[in-house]
């Protein structure tokens, strides 16, 4: 059989699928496997449901598919919700005591649907197990449809619930027996080998975006919890004490951001994060960012709006918001990673930039970027250098006759002290000012320090990197993204061009300002395919007004999922020129 | 050592003539040099209004904030360098009103940052309109026939919000208000001090004479026991005919925030000096 496979755990929020996937996922890593996982859950404690999703293929991906080859159900509703996404030939897992309704079972018949039926609650009865070691038979019983070799499960079981739970040999005992039974049943099985893999990791872009800002020589992180950006928050609270940083839960989204202003003020590197709604409070203090030209950096992990909007999904809608946000004009830098790899390399990148142009950087991530697991090449972090320009040393300062923080330079860019510095003291004022920040109406003045901010866009924009090209470069259709779809757009270019097709994609990780050269060269002959994870095409407006360039072609997504594999693909074929 | 006129900028003060501003003004220049601060080892934040218009008046670092946001910039100032002396400024309007929550949260953190209130019972620089400190029922621009609402005594949001030091001055006794603002500066932790600042030009009740003939100081009342929470909120609540002054409550033994955090108590170096890029190793491990 394949190697390629998708799986679907599906049950009750509270009935453990997310540990079950996550144990999978691990394990599946360990046997030498790539995956890509990725859960959906209602914003509840309890109740509702929720569903883990792994994808496995013998390549590195970055996405899930829409339809299955296994689901997993731990209760009757997911088999409800998702029966019809099985493929045919494709298999139903789930406890031999499920009264499976008729319309499932003619679908299950049609389309030759193998049904395993597990004897869930002998097997638990059977070690004086409680209810909730059901999903660790279920789990076990899956494993054995994958692979044979029980070791790396075995493992993963044992690292596991050595954190969640007092009866680790009962949970072991349970996963065995579900493993054993489905391994001497007559079922069709995937058969997938171990292999000598090294030095691979497992993380989510939350997780990531917090060991790179740690790395990076921030010492104070800021936020009010709001998902999906709270992943952040609680990874570096956790490690607060190892990474001997300020890790501050704010009253609010205000607190936080106006925190940050004054850590980075005082010298420190700072950061807070937040999603859409939060971000939105923000706004008034990023327009003082750009006034007094403190450098911040943002996450904003976006999740489908407006107002509350579905809190626990994802989407690609704050780009045109966060391009825009704050009264008045100021410079900006947005930056939008495509996987884990691109925020390790990209939030060391933020922090170095915004105080290069003292100003506002945001890092739009997502919850399919922010929540979603991603396998990956171990990082060594060797290379992240952590770039002060601008920051005067007290013998520069020493040096300096009448200190202006804010004096007019042909780059826009002013040197820069800190409080304790002597001879540095300025007014960081959100009046428009003077060289030394004292507030002014002299109207030449203003124009004078007006175009003294906005030159730095012109350093930003030179000094960013082109968008990437990835798939067929001789393609004549040139899908155009950003952000976390990157890994689905690549995924299904990746397989349209395995399968004779020819196409690429073209991935702006740097939103605003935007570079067009690249892009302009490719409008020439190509045909343009905007694929976003929003309404309007947010990425395609801002290439409109900074390049002219219409991209006529869309495919859109809104409604809280990312872009399916599959369903690219399909979409994408219809297309290409 | 610093003197007070080297808190001088080269902008001259532009308040009205008579402006309490000009004696808080005075007097905080006095108390830093008396303190023996340099103009490099001292951040004043503001907020915006008349208060606020002295951002460029004083020669220490300075961050003018937006309106009501005076008090979490002094914060995050202070965690990333515990050595600054912290002082964030503000009026009725900023602090009590579009920032209260701030005053709440810090005062409950107990943030080794200053908080002086300019209370003058006005929305001033948007030419005079009630607050929350103003009197019920007195008119004004946008409550002709009388505000409303109830009044709030700062000092009682401050002591609900588990301040560990809540004093009260008055911009016509300077020499109590230097003492007192030195009593701030001293305390370990979060200090609010309220500052009774008259409007000269639009508050034609609360004038200067109307206050001298009615504030009173505690340090007279050999009984007042300032470590009495409960006594603090008692002598504070009267703002209309026997108004207290001075030290309304102190906690001697408050541990300010840093030093409630267990890996940053003994901190040997302040966040600013720790910049640096740090190594991955034995945290990746976590992800394999």
């Amino acid at each position: 059989m394949t190697n390629k496979i998708a799986l679907k755990i599906g049950g009750a929020a509270g009935q453990g699928v997310k540990t079950s996937g996550y144990i999978l996922t691990k394990a599946l890593k360990d046997l030498g496997h790539w995956t890509f996982s990725y859960s959906e859950y209602p914003s509840l404690i309890r109740g509702g449901h929720s569903t883990f999703q792994i994808n496995i293929d013998e390549r590195k991906i970055h996405s899930v598919t829409a339809k299955i080859d296994i689901l997993v159900a731990l209760n009757i509703e997911t088999i409800k919700l998702h029966y019809k996404e099985i493929k045919e030939s494709g298999i139903l897992l789930c406890d031999n005591d499920f009264e499976i309704p008729s319309e499932v079972k003619k679908y299950l018949d049609e389309n030759n649907i193998k049904h395993i039926k597990v004897t869930v609650e002998e097997i638990v009865k059977k070690h004086n197990g409680k209810p909730v070691m059901n999903n660790s038979v279920i789990t076990g019983a899956v494993w054995a449809l994958l692979t044979s070799e029980y070791k790396s499960l075995e493992n993963k079981v044992n690292e596991i619930f050595k954190e969640k739970s007092k009866d680790i040999q009962t949970n072991l005992n349970c996963t065995k027996d579900g493993f054993e039974l489905v391994k001497n049943g007559d079922y069709p099985k995937f058969e997938l080998k171990a292999k000598e893999v090294k030095n691979r990791i497992l993380g989510t872009g939350n997780e990531v975006a917090g060991l790179a800002t740690y790395a990076s020589g921030c010492r104070l992180y800021c936020a009010y919890p709001m998902t999906p950006s709270t992943g952040i928050l609680h990874y570096l609270a956790q490690r607060a004490d190892k990474f001997d940083m300020i890790v501050k839960q704010a009253e609010d989204e205000i607190t936080a951001v106006q925190m940050t202003i004054g850590g980075s003020f005082a010298g420190t590197r700072s950061a807070c994060g937040t999603s859409g709604g939060g971000l939105a409070l923000m706004t008034e203090s990023l327009s003082l960012i750009g006034m007094i030209e403190t450098p911040v950096v943002i996450f904003d992990s976006q999740r489908p709006g407006p107002a509350t909007g579905t809190p626990t999904w994802t989407e690609q809608g704050d780009l045109d918001f966060v391009s825009k946000a704050g009264h008045g004009e100021f410079p900006r830098i947005i930056i939008a990673p495509g996987d884990i790899d691109e925020v390790f390399e990209l939030v060391p990148e933020a922090f170095n930039l915004a105080e290069k142009y003292q100003t506002l950087v945001i890092i739009l991530l997502d919850k399919f970027l922010s929540e979603s697991w991603y396998q990956t090449d171990k990082f060594s972090g060797k290379d992240i250098k952590v770039e002060r320009e601008g920051l005067l040393s007290q013998e520069e300062l020493n040096k300096q006759k009448d200190f202006e923080r804010y004096a007019l330079t042909d780059s826009g860019i002013s040197p820069r002290s800190i409080p304790g510095q002597e001879n540095g003291v300025y007014c960081a004022n959100s009046d428009e000012h003077d060289g030394k920040g004292y507030s002014t109406e002299d109207l030449d003045l203003r124009n004078k320090m007006m175009e003294k901010r906005m030159k730095k866009l012109d350093g930003i924009k030179s000094s960013l990197p082109e968008p990437e090209l990835f798939g067929d470069k001789d393609a004549k259709t040139t899908v155009v993204c950003w952000g976390s779809q990157k890994g689905p757009v690549l995924d299904a270019v990746n397989e349209l061009n395995s399968n004779g097709k020819s196409i690429n994609m073209l991935h702006f990780s740097y939103v605003f300002p935007l570079k067009t050269e690249k892009l302009s060269k490719l409008a020439k002959e190509n045909k343009l395919i905007a694929v976003e994870n929003n309404f309007a095409g947010q990425l395609a407006k801002i290439i409109k007004e900074e390049a002219g360039i219409d991209v006529k072609e869309r495919v859109m997504k809104y409604d809280g999922t990312p872009f399916f594999t599959d369903e690219l693909v399909d979409i994408l074929s219809k297309k290409i020129n | 050592m610093a003197k007070p006129t080297d808190f001088n900028t080269r902008v001259k003060p532009n308040w009205c003539p008579g402006c309490g501003n000009f004696a808080v003004w005075t007097s905080l220049k006095q108390t830093l040099a008396d303190l023996g601060l340099e103009p490099h080892q001292v951040v004043v934040t503001y907020d915006i209004g008349c208060s606020g218009n002295g951002a460029d008046k004083l020669n220490t670092y300075a961050l003018k904030s937006l309106h009501g946001r005076t008090i979490p910039p002094a914060i995050g100032a202070k965690l990333a360098n515990p050595e600054l002396t912290v002082i964030s400024t503000g009026g009725d309007g900023g602090i009590m009103e579009e920032g209260v929550n701030h005053l709440m949260w810090a005062a409950r953190s107990n943030y080794d940052i200053n908080v002086f209130l300019h209370n003058n019972q006005r929305f001033a620089l948007t030419t005079g309109q009630q607050t929350v400190t103003t009197k019920k029922g007195e008119p004004g621009k946008t409550a002709p026939w009388g505000i409303p609402e109830d009044s709030i005594v700062p000092a009682h949001v401050a002591l609900i919000s588990k301040a560990s030091f809540v004093a009260r001055g008055f911009g016509g006794d300077p020499k109590q208000l230097i003492n007192l603002m030195k009593a701030a500066i001293a305390h370990k932790g979060f200090s609010f001090l309220e500052i009774i600042q008259p409007c000269v030009t639009l508050n034609k009740v609360n004038t200067f004479d109307w206050f001298r003939e009615r504030v009173y100081k505690l340090e007279e009342k050999k009984d007042y026991d300032a470590s009495n929470w409960h006594k603090a909120i008692e002598v504070s609540q009267d703002t209309e005919e026997k108004i207290a002054t001075g030290i309304l409550y102190e906690d001697k033994n408050s541990i300010p925030y840093s030093s409630r955090l267990p890996h940053r108590k003994d901190a040997k170096t302040k966040l600013v000096e720790e910049v640096k890029a740090y190594s991955i190793d034995g945290y990746i491990e976590e992800f394999v």
